[in-house]
């Protein structure tokens, strides 16, 4: 079996896109969800609120998701 | 469509002697958003008498209520017990309900109460009393002796092992005192000290010096024999007051058959005299005459002016008022679809001067929904689970709205699905597949972005025209060039939308390309310049119609699990029964699991996309809800005279 090297770097890459993505959506969810929870603590009526400032980090790892995908379509994996 | 429904700020007077059937009918008809009264040399209805007397009743309606479901053990058994019961009257005036809530029946459950708690506090005072009893039962000594304080005082302290030796031998250094040790346990030490009533600051001041528990003799008071009789006594004591704890209890609950649906139709009626203690509030009053004024949409006036006819017989006015007040909001929308102005609100109220986004987040959020399921199965499960979820939340409460947004858009999620020809992960072979996830990526990722553009875009007209209307209202320049901004803003992302695509996929000629990335720079200046503060969100342009990939994202990210799972699990009859059993298991655990992620993603998403990438191109918000005066019953009927 021969492997592209090309191919395979461009599939590492897409891999670290949406890694980077994923890490600094967690690290981001982590803080807020917490802060979210206190908040929700000590007014149940801000839950919409603090639901919706723990969804907000999530448009990072949709970034990574296109940068991933572009890169396996310039590398032809898609 | 997109806007609040028309409202007509109205005042209503009659006689003085008409008031009461002037507020019965206008709760009656529940179309009048009661305001405060903006006259103002008018006097405020004097309502002492009446407000205090129902919230009398309430308290005592409510706290007998209180009692009888806390017999019950929990919500869930009283609400099912009233589930349980057909109850209907018709109204009653409030002396009549006085006099029922002190008839013998219902004074008795207070007084069982009354019972029940005394009860209560001689059980926890005996029970503080039992550790005492339990550490002096190591010592000889008869406890009655421990209250004759005529020449000697007591005191029983547990000390830690570490200061015990130390405490001890200061003590024994003091005349006319007496210290009795006994080890409780490995590290805790009883000490009973027996010193003469002169002594009481200088054994106080020893004592003080060490960290130890002091345990209240005074607390024995009334008890006799040994300690360890006397422990035995107390605990018959708390049992047989515990037992007849647990029969006023089973009392009170009996009395649940003759007493539940009174006060229920009690609580009802009083809520209803409430809500006009509220409404009376606000109405004004001169020497004859009382003055009520309120929104009414205009839709509805008509009502309003039928049932004060029919009610006071053309004894009063009715007159529009001119004012510059922001009118409330009033959003007309099928019962099926409150939910979403659940959620709607949950985020803010929109405000009655600018665009109801509620119908583009309705048809958005149901399309978002279902690509991001797009699965038959996962369809039909998450309906069962949403209506299931649906009757046994409470009916105002998050959950249940969210279930009844998951049962609307599982629709969705099943035509989706039918696209797809996806069946659990499954594809049919007879069936075609208009929508291949995972072999038109690149098509459906333009798609999702697309839908970006189009609901970012929209949102933007939206903020030019409230910008606009903000413009004209206090004729603001600086409000003029925002909503020149926001035109601007549409240009960046359309033509950078066709530059980006034209350059990355080359589905455009060069010099198209090339102009469209002009004109989107140019426009980014603009926007930053004209915009001032909203400018620097120029940056969320590109980012925001980019952020609705994530419908492919995860769309692609439920069918590859489901596909996962099924390659992995599928049972396999030539493996063997026990295999086939596991497989079956694990299929169906796994498949439930991403069900429920995918329906809360799905949720999450498609709401996060309206408002966070859609709304805040031009949603204020703080509206002020249209909250008419209106009755709600249940289990009454108003009389008829």
């Amino acid at each position: 079996m021969t492997i592209d090297i090309n191919a395979a770097i461009a599939a590492i890459g897409a891999g670290i896109a949406i890694a980077g993505g994923a890490i600094g959506t967690g690290v981001a969810q982590s803080a807020i969800g917490s802060a979210g929870l206190g908040l929700y603590a000590e007014n149940p009526k801000d839950l919409g609120i603090a639901i919706l400032f723990l969804v907000l980090p999530e448009t990072l790892v949709i970034f990574g998701l296109v940068i991933a995908i572009l890169i396996m379509l310039a590398a032809g994996l898609v | 469509m997109l806007r609040s429904e028309e409202c007509e700020k109205v005042r209503i007077i009659v006689e003085k002697k008409d008031l009461n059937k002037l507020v019965s009918a206008l709760h009656a008809v529940g179309v009048l958003d009661i305001r405060e009264i903006s006259i103002k040399d008018t006097q405020k209805i004097d309502l002492k008498d009446y407000e205090s007397l129902v919230t009398e009743l309430s308290i005592k309606v409510n706290s007998l209520l209180d009692i009888i479901k806390e017999s019950f053990g929990s919500d869930k058994a009283f609400k099912a017990y009233i589930k349980k019961l057909y109850i209907k009257s018709e109204d009653l005036d409030l002396n009549a309900i006085k006099s029922t809530l002190d008839s013998i029946k219902f004074t008795r459950i207070l007084k069982d109460k009354e019972e029940l708690e005394a009860n209560k506090d001689e059980i926890n005072r005996l029970k503080s009393i039992l550790p005492i009893l339990k550490t002096l039962s190591q010592f000889k000594i008869d406890v009655a002796e421990l209250n004759n304080k005529a020449v000697l005082n007591y005191k029983l302290v547990v000390v830690d092992r570490r200061y015990f030796y130390e405490l001890r031998n200061r003590l024994s250094n003091i005349k006319n005192l007496a210290a009795y040790n006994k080890a409780l346990d490995k590290n805790h030490y009883a000490l009973l000290i027996a010193y003469k009533k002169e002594l009481e600051q200088e054994v106080d001041a020893i004592l003080n010096r060490y960290d130890k528990r002091e345990l209240s003799i005074d607390l024995l008071n009334g008890f006799s024999g040994s300690p360890y009789s006397a422990y035995k006594e107390l605990l018959r004591r708390i049992r047989e007051l515990e037992s007849k704890n647990k029969e006023i209890i089973s009392k009170i609950k009996r009395s649940a058959d003759t007493t539940v649906d009174q006060l229920l139709i009690f609580k009802e009626i009083l809520s209803i005299h409430q809500d006009r203690v509220k409404a009376i509030s606000l109405i004004g009053s001169t020497e004859s005459f009382a003055i009520v004024e309120g929104w009414v949409p205009v839709s509805k006036r008509h009502m309003l002016v039928k049932e004060l006819n029919d009610t006071l017989y053309k004894r009063y006015s009715i007159s529009n008022i001119k004012t510059d007040e922001l009118q409330p909001t009033v959003l007309r929308r099928p019962d099926i679809l409150k939910p979403f102005d659940y959620f709607l609100n949950l985020y803010s109220v929109p405000r009655s001067d600018e665009i109801d986004p509620g119908w583009i987040f309705i048809v958005s959020f149901i399309i978002f929904y279902g690509m991001m399921i797009s699965d038959v199965g996962y369809g039909l499960v998450s309906l069962v689970i949403a209506y299931l979820i649906s009757r046994v939340t409470d009916k105002e409460g998050l959950m249940h709205n969210a279930a009844k947004l998951w049962m609307i858009s599982s629709i969705s999620a099943v035509v989706f699905g039918l696209l797809s020809n996806e069946f659990f992960g499954y594809q049919l072979s007879f069936l075609p597949t208009v929508i291949d996830w995972t072999k038109n990526v690149i098509t459906l990722l333009a798609i999702t972005v697309i839908f970006g553009v189009i609901q970012v875009c929209l949102g933007l007209v939206f903020g030019f025209l409230n910008k606009l209307n903000d413009y004209r209202k206090e004729a603001d320049k600086k409000e003029l060039m925002v909503a020149i901004s926001k035109l601007t803003s549409i240009l960046v992302i359309v033509f950078g939308a066709i530059a980006v695509s034209g350059y990355l996929f080359n589905l455009i000629k060069g010099e198209i390309v090339l102009i469209s990335a002009i004109i989107a720079i140019v426009s980014i200046v603009l926007t930053v310049i004209l915009g001032g503060i909203e400018g620097a969100e120029v940056t969320n342009l590109i980012t925001h119609p980019i952020s609705y990939a994530r419908i492919l994202g995860f769309g692609l990210a439920s069918i590859i699990i489901a596909t996962l799972i099924d390659n992995g699990f599928t049972p396999v009859l030539s493996k063997g029964l026990l295999s086939v059993v596991i497989s079956t298991i694990v299929l169906l655990l796994l498949q439930f699991l991403n069900i429920i992620l995918s329906m809360l993603e799905g949720l999450i998403q498609a709401m996060r996309l309206n408002f966070v990438e859609f709304f805040t191109k031009f949603y204020k918000g703080n509206g002020d809800p249209y909250k008419p005066f209106k009755e709600k019953r249940v289990y009454t009927y108003k009389r008829v005279i």
